[in-house]
């Protein structure tokens, strides 16, 4: 199922490693696509670059999307996806170490529809990324797709 | 008075402006209104004074050119007396020796006689009862002489007999008392006039010497009094200008100190706006770097401890009890790590967080700190003693956490205690005022107290009581924040009392 892609924007490998083995822990199967920055998600999203071509009209289940990202940052990629009609309604998780006020502020104010900081503890983090997984893969109802 | 012109310098040293000094002039001073009615009144009195002794002087003058005329009439009349004297004198001898050189002097005499009485009139014509007398004395003179010239005539006639002479002397003897009665009367008369105007006379001079006398002691008495105002006015006015004078160069300072204030202050503004500047580019620095140290310095963290797990979960079976252990522990070590991260964080933010200052009641506070710490450990057996409206003025979540810290440390302390007993209050003793939460716990010992306050000083092991040393190093930056104190007393296993104050 295409569509029930999950798109994980994460430049720290070892970060990707253990979202990716605490998804397998919690039986989550849907495919994971990874991008190490800012400029690569936008590229998927939009079907440019390395990504050019792809169908644009078919979006992600979810955005995992961490703040402190190589070219382009988190919150510029938030920014960017908002602004355009077709990601508008996207649902955007922000996952991150950060515990800053303005980080929160700014991430909420872009339009993230939540804001997880990852725990140091590997166990709490996989507790996480389950209730995550629950919440936005099959509790929560997605957004119609703009037409 | 002289206080006036104090009052207006003292006014004035407390700021009035100069314009309203250089007034005090205008209105008159009573001393300046004294001195002119002085003046006044020395005048007035010396011009009476004059008047006074210029009329007595007159009527001195007066008197005494009475006396003269007085004295002038006596002589007159004295002078005929001895006329007539002279010419009875020369008759009889005439008539007793017949010498015709006696003729010659009767007849001068008689001429003198005649001549002096011709003067009276004149003289007496303001004296009634000296012209009656005159009136009667005159032909009682001309009839004494004609009857003096008769016995000549008798004597020349060769008729001086005791007969010729017989009606003569009875007609001597009829004329002369009344002759000497008049005369005398007249003398008595002028005597008493001169008696009289003597007197006045007299009278008046010394009148005149005690008004002079008087007047001339009052006057020099009323300008010396002038002149003591005068010169009392003139120190008070030198004193007035004096100290307007050390006002003025007071006031002068002043202005010149504030110049140089102004100036001083414009150079501590410039360099405080440099520094502002220079704070605010540091604090940003600050925050990117906390930025940098929550984000990077915890993904590592997170990285060793989750291989680690994996390696537990992964391989578990190929590893040696020891070596399952030992992984354990690197995950212990890090999540260690991660609190300390955090609550260094905290640390930081809470010194860079902006304050909004309101009144903040803690009893509230505390009973729900109170209400949380329970709520995490039901089973345990606590009392919470917290006083009601524990108000001050502080920033509210600052002044959270600061109870959280303080009563959450106690909690922590007293968790070994059969019955954990937790007060929280005001100490209004020693004159000051200062919040206060005292428990039962583990207490500490004294000769480490300087260590309490600093950043990862921990006075009990990890293993005894877990923690990172970060609480009451937060604690103490808030209170300063607020301008408050903090300090401890305790005692080990006796508790701990922490006092603090937010606002000196």
């Amino acid at each position: 199922m295409t569509d029930d892609v999950i798109l994980l924007i994460e430049d720290n490998p070892d970060d990707e490693d253990l979202t990716l083995r605490a998804l397998e822990q919690n039986r989550i199967k849907n495919a994971v696509v990874v991008a190490r920055d800012g400029a690569e998600a936008l590229d998927y999203l939009f079907g440019t670059g390395k990504y050019a071509g792809r169908d644009v009209n078919i979006l992600p289940h979810i955005v995992l999307l961490d703040l402190k990202l190589p070219k382009v940052d988190g919150l510029e990629v938030l920014r960017r996806l908002r602004a355009d009609p077709r990601t508008k309604l996207l649902p955007v998780v922000i996952l991150t170490s950060s515990n800053e006020e303005q980080d929160k502020l700014n991430g909420y104010s872009l339009g993230a529809n939540c804001y997880v900081r990852k725990p140091v503890d590997f166990a709490r983090f996989t507790e996480a990324v389950k209730q995550l997984g629950l919440f936005w893969l099959l509790l929560n109802e997605r957004p119609p797709v703009p037409r | 008075m002289p206080q006036e012109p104090d009052q207006i310098v003292k006014t004035n040293a407390e700021g009035v402006s100069h314009k309203h000094l250089q007034g005090w002039r205008s209105p008159k001073s009573i001393q300046q209104r004294m001195i002119a009615m002085g003046f006044i009144i020395a005048t007035l009195l010396l011009a009476f004074l004059f008047v006074m002794v210029y009329r007595t002087n007159s009527s001195f003058v007066r008197w005494n050119s009475l006396v003269v005329h007085t004295r002038e009439v006596l002589g007159t009349l004295d002078k005929f007396s001895t006329d007539v004297k002279t010419s009875q004198i020369a008759a009889v001898d005439y008539y007793t020796n017949g010498s015709e050189q006696q003729v010659k002097v009767f007849e001068a005499a008689q001429a003198d006689a005649h001549k002096t009485i011709a003067q009276l009139p004149p003289l007496i014509s303001d004296n009634p009862t000296q012209v009656r007398n005159l009136d009667t004395l005159s032909p009682l003179a001309d009839q004494a002489l004609n009857l003096l010239g008769k016995v000549i005539q008798l004597h020349r006639e060769g008729k001086a007999g005791a007969d010729g002479l017989k009606s003569v002397n009875d007609e001597a003897r009829r004329i002369t008392p009344p002759l000497i009665k008049a005369l005398a009367d007249m003398i008595a008369e002028e005597n008493r006039l001169l008696e009289t105007r003597t007197a006045e006379a007299g009278i008046t001079a010394t009148k005149a010497r005690r008004l002079q006398v008087g007047g001339g002691i009052s006057a020099v008495v009323l300008l010396v009094f002038i002149c003591l105002l005068f010169l009392r006015e003139n120190s008070i006015r030198a004193n007035v200008e004096g100290q307007l004078e050390e006002t003025n160069s007071q006031l002068e300072q002043r202005v010149d100190q504030v110049t140089r204030d102004v100036t001083e202050r414009k150079r501590l503004e410039e360099g405080m706006r440099m520094r502002t500047a220079q704070l605010e580019i540091a604090n940003k620095e600050l925050e990117a770097f906390c930025y940098s140290v929550s984000h990077d310095l915890r993904a590592p963290l997170r990285g060793i401890d989750g291989f680690s797990q994996a390696v537990l979960q992964d391989c578990g079976d190929q590893l040696s009890s020891q070596g399952k252990e030992h992984l354990k522990r690197v995950c212990a070590a890090t999540h260690r790590m991660g609190v300390l991260i955090d609550d260094l964080l905290n640390l930081s933010r809470i010194t860079r967080a902006e304050m909004s200052f309101q009144i903040v009641d803690l009893s509230p506070m505390a009973y729900a700190i109170a209400r949380d710490l329970r709520a995490e450990d039901p089973d345990r057996k606590a009392e919470f003693v917290i006083a009601k409206d524990l108000r001050a003025k502080g920033d509210p979540h600052l002044v959270q956490v600061v109870l959280q810290n303080l009563i959450g440390n106690s909690w922590k302390f007293a968790s070994k205690q059969e019955l954990t007993r937790i007060e929280i209050g005001r100490d209004d003793s020693n004159g000051s005022s200062s919040f206060y939460i005292t428990d039962n716990g583990a207490g500490f010992d004294p000769a480490h107290a300087d260590r309490l306050f600093g950043a990862f000083q921990r006075l009990h092991s990890v293993s005894e009581f877990p923690g990172t040393g970060v609480g009451l190093a937060t604690v103490q930056r808030i209170i300063n924040r607020h301008g408050g104190k903090i300090w401890a007393n305790a005692e080990v296993d006796r508790g701990a009392t922490f006092h603090f104050t937010l606002q000196s």
